[in-house]
């Protein structure tokens, strides 16, 4: 197992995901919806909205699991937040980075992981929207355009927030 | 079509999620030129002020009152009583669909029916399947 590495700009990401004040708050409609709407969109029993804290990510909303976190190093999503693409791995016992994570060899046994980062305006990705499969499979051009879609709509209830922190 | 050769299609769909998602992913794609209307009464304003080449409509069926408001736009655009060519390939989202519903929309001529509950992929295949009947026009 590769432990994510950290992103250049992670003290200003941790200063902003804390100023959104997201992180421990109880689940909302309109992030509830949208893990709901993408888990039936891509017939995936596991999609979450992650926010990755110094030390673990936390999920702001959830479908198919019970945790609420899990510690950082273990997180798939770390990885996602180091680009601004879909990190998209069809096989997760292929590949060096996961075969051997207690999440891909114990429960909720996570084949297939596709995360798409959540940049914010200011290029500073807080967390992902991704989608989970036990078995292994991918997504086509326009499956990753639509999850790209779903993500951005995160993004614009994570700017909601913004904008009335600084109200 | 507009200039630059995309599909022109009008989306009426008042569930934000599926419509905001349909527009921002045909948007990425590049097929086509989506208009959002989450309102009847929107759609109606701009059926008559713009043409298009395509339109997907959720209908509210069985209509809350005596007329399907959606129902009512789509016999509209057949009548010619809009921008858009009287014979434009149109789309019906509905939440089922009975033997009399199957008759209406069958008689306004539409050209596919999505019944929930049917993915983004769909709506996005559909639009897609409209190009060749839109150059026909």
């Amino acid at each position: 197992m590769i432990k994510p590495a950290l992103p250049a700009n992670e003290k200003e990401r941790l200063a902003l995901l804390y100023e959104l004040v997201l992180l421990d708050t109880p689940p909302e409609e309109r992030f509830d919806k949208i893990v709901e709407f993408a888990s039936n969109e891509f017939k995936v029993p596991i999609c979450l909205i992650s926010l990755i804290d110094a030390d673990r990510q936390w999920f702001k909303a959830r479908v198919g699991i019970d945790a609420c976190e899990t510690a950082r190093d273990i997180s798939f999503c770390g990885h996602a937040l180091l680009g601004n693409e879909i990190l998209l791995v069809p096989d997760a016992l292929l590949d060096p980075r996961f075969h051997d994570n207690p999440v891909v060899t114990g429960p909720p046994h996570v084949r297939f992981y596709a995360g798409a980062p959540l940049v914010c305006e200011d290029g500073l990705a807080l967390g992902t929207l991704c989608v989970i499969d036990t078995v292994p499979r991918t997504l086509d051009p326009v499956e990753l355009a639509i999850l790209e879609s779903l993500r951005d709509l995160v993004v614009l209830e994570l700017n909601a927030n913004r904008t009335d922190a600084d109200e | 079509m507009n200039s630059v050769g995309k599909l022109k299609i009008l989306l009426v769909e008042p569930a934000h999620l599926l419509r905001r998602t349909v527009s921002l992913t045909v948007h990425s794609l590049g097929t086509a030129e989506v208009t959002e209307a989450a309102a009847y009464a929107t759609a109606e304003q701009l059926c008559e002020g713009q043409s298009f080449d395509g339109a997907v409509v959720a209908l509210d069926w069985p209509p809350e009152d005596a007329l399907s408001r959606g129902l009512s736009l789509i016999q509209q655009i057949r009548a010619g009583k809009s921008a858009s060519g009287a014979s434009i390939p149109i789309a019906a989202l509905v939440e089922s669909c009975n033997a009399e519903l199957l008759q209406v929309l069958r008689a306004c001529g539409i050209s596919r029916i999505l019944i929930k509950p049917f993915r983004v992929r769909d709506v996005i295949d559909t639009i897609d399947s409209m190009r060749g009947t839109a150059r026909l026009q």
